[in-house]
């Protein structure tokens, strides 16, 4: 294989497999808005407390699988109290701000506790080999990080489409009033989809912290990401989000070895090109 | 007219004096702190204008100021340009900042709105971050030169003081001045009911633009007195935390009228002075209060939600004929939904 295709294929896996880690990141954000229209700001801070915790976990002598199990569960116990915070006040921007400072407190006892080195998760032998096909070699890391973006995808999708639970959710996207009219009890559901969308990002946190280093300042980093990854794809679209952070991978993978310097602005223009002509995203729906 | 307190002209004389002697009998660092609290305080009213008078809440205020900045710097430390024409470009770098964030964040509103200036203000960090040739990247421009004014250096406490209370007073009086003006109406009337404003023939997007476009250039303002005052202009001053102390700063003090920005803006900044003496974990202290704050006082020191604002008003009411105001005019110049719309 030439040096061009490989170094051209290398840009293309960075990119779709960035965009595996932000569809973990964004989904778990995209969910909560769709079914709550809540923006979850602390959803960075939730990132950094996952890979944290599954960090700790693993200094101290866990396996890796118990570590992401630990961060992810760490990170659903603090969504499930934010929650209760939240649905004290009445609201969307009340709500939102109030995530916000909660995102604040929880990153500065992050800080507190860790201190602010930045570190990374180290995985198992096994998945971290470099993958070799036809002459062309890739960490399997990044591989493993597009799988598991795939598997969460695809289980999201099948729970949504098959399950009761799966169901009373889509239902409350398009109606909640109508669906708490029909005796499912909401508030319960509100929470459980609330505690979803931080096992989802506390486990991206684990995963992600083997991909990206991370400390402080990356909690907002990540909340950015997600925001833009939504922003394109379309608020509470599971199919927006992967496609979205697909794009957003892709750009930013190729804008960093072509533009270097600018690369962030190729992902502004991306924004400004998709606004301009969906202002609701890609896949997202028109808000009245 | 119920709810909010209007101790708007009380307040102002008292602390037009206050603000005038304090140099006389306090310390350099509360000098300091007081100066910082009025910059956060012009920031606080530009952000103010577009959440308390347009409804839509803006996270990219800091990246308004901080361009104000990086003109400055880079005009100073590398083209050694002079500050007379530096202000008056960093103030229209500002402005124009403001113009391409607005024609992309117009189109959102509400909590779109929010994330649409959160992730500009974000992309606008992560261009001063990469754009290293520029902006020096992380550590930014540091040890920026203060001007002379009337032969004092702005490198001292007191003649920065002084500047910073002018022009955070003509900011105060401007904006005051525009938010009752037709346009300041026809503002608050679209927050109140766009389709209604809509079908009177104004034109909400334009209105809301120039909102966006005036609070980008009163950010600008505060900008520059930042850069006055710190010396250094660096993406860190315009990262999320920041964006959000000037946020906090609005909704303390109230984020519905534009004295609620000042007041806020003096009180974090003293408070963000007392929590770092106290303790380096300052942050958790102002989350923890900001999640308080926003659920216990949405509506800010001054939105009426403490009985002690009621105890302030009634207190000045009482005052205000020996004084020679006429109690009247306490609640004048008040508009009728002081509150912001929280749904």
């Amino acid at each position: 294989m030439s040096a061009e295709i490989t170094s051209f294929l290398i840009k293309v896996f960075n990119g779709l497999t960035f965009g595996g880690l932000l569809f973990q990141i964004a989904i778990g954000f995209t969910l909560i808005f769709g079914l709550m229209r809540i923006v979850n700001l602390a959803h960075g801070a939730f990132y950094l407390l996952g890979a944290y915790v599954a960090w700790t976990v693993q200094n101290e002598g866990g396996s890796w699988p118990i570590a992401i199990a630990a961060g992810t569960a760490a990170v659903a116990i603090t969504a499930l109290l934010a929650y209760f915070l939240v649905r004290r006040v009445k609201g969307d921007l009340p709500q939102n701000l109030l995530s916000l400072g909660i995102g604040i407190v929880v990153a500065d006892l992050c800080l507190w506790y860790w201190t602010g080195v930045p570190r990374t998760i180290d995985p198992p032998e096994l998945i971290r080999q470099p993958v070799t096909v036809a002459g062309f070699t890739y960490p399997g890391y990044r591989i493993f990080v597009l799988v598991t973006a795939a598997v969460l995808g695809i289980g999201l999708w099948l729970l949504f489409k098959y399950t009761q639970l799966g169901r009373i959710i889509r239902a409350g996207v398009d109606n909640r009033l109508m669906v708490s009219a029909l005796g499912i009890n909401i508030d319960r559901i509100f929470t459980l989809v609330f505690v979803l969308g931080g096992i989802l990002i506390g486990f991206s946190g684990a995963i992600g912290g083997s991909f990206l280093s991370f400390g402080p300042g990356k909690d907002w980093e990540v909340l950015t990401f997600a925001i833009v990854v939504v922003i394109i794809g379309g608020l509470g679209s599971v199919a927006g989000s992967a496609v979205g952070a697909l794009i957003v991978g892709l750009v930013d993978s190729f804008g960093r070895s072509y533009f270097s310097e600018l690369a962030i602005f190729l992902l502004s223009g991306t924004i400004l090109v998709v606004l301009a002509f969906r202002p609701q995203g890609l896949f997202g729906r028109k808000e009245q | 007219m119920k709810k909010p307190v209007g101790v708007t002209h009380i307040l102002a004389i008292v602390i037009v004096i206050v603000g005038l002697m304090l140099p006389l009998f306090a310390e350099t660092f509360t000098v300091q702190l007081a100066t910082k609290g009025m910059y956060l305080g012009v920031l606080a009213m530009s952000l103010i204008l577009l959440a308390g008078y347009a409804d839509m809440i803006s996270l990219a205020q800091m990246s308004f100021a901080l361009i104000a900045g990086y003109v400055i710097g880079i005009g100073v430390m590398d083209y050694g340009i002079s500050h007379v024409i530096l202000v008056p470009l960093a103030i229209v770098a500002a402005t124009l900042l403001a113009m391409v964030f607005g024609l992309i964040a117009i189109r959102a509103q509400k909590i779109y709105f929010l994330m649409m200036t959160l992730a500009l203000s974000q992309l606008f960090y992560g261009i001063a971050m990469q754009w290293v040739s520029m902006t020096r990247g992380y550590p930014g421009i540091c040890g920026i030169k203060r001007p002379f004014i009337f032969g004092y250096s702005l490198l001292e406490a007191t003649p920065l003081y002084y500047l910073t209370l002018v022009v955070t007073a003509l900011c105060y009086v401007l904006l005051r001045r525009l938010v009752h003006s037709p346009f300041g109406l026809t503002l608050q009337g679209i927050r109140d009911n766009p389709r209604r404003m809509a079908a009177l023939g104004f034109n909400v997007q334009l209105h809301r633009y120039i909102a966006i476009v005036i609070s980008g250039t009163f950010a600008g303002i505060a900008g520059v007195l930042i850069v006055y005052f710190t010396g250094v202009a660096a993406p860190s001053r315009a990262n999320l935390p920041a964006s959000v102390l000037v946020l906090m700063a609005a909704l303390v003090g109230g984020a519905s009228i534009l004295e609620g920005g000042l007041l806020g803006g003096l009180l974090i900044a003293f408070l963000m002075s007392i929590a770092s003496q106290l303790t380096t974990r300052y942050w958790s202290i102002i989350g923890v209060l900001f999640v308080l704050t926003v659920m216990f006082m949405p509506n800010g020191l001054l939105g009426g939600d403490l009985p002690i604002g009621n105890w302030i008003r009634k207190f000045l009411e009482r005052i205000a004929p020996l004084i020679g105001i006429s109690s009247s005019r306490l609640t004048a110049g008040r508009n009728s939904n002081d509150h912001l719309d929280w749904k």
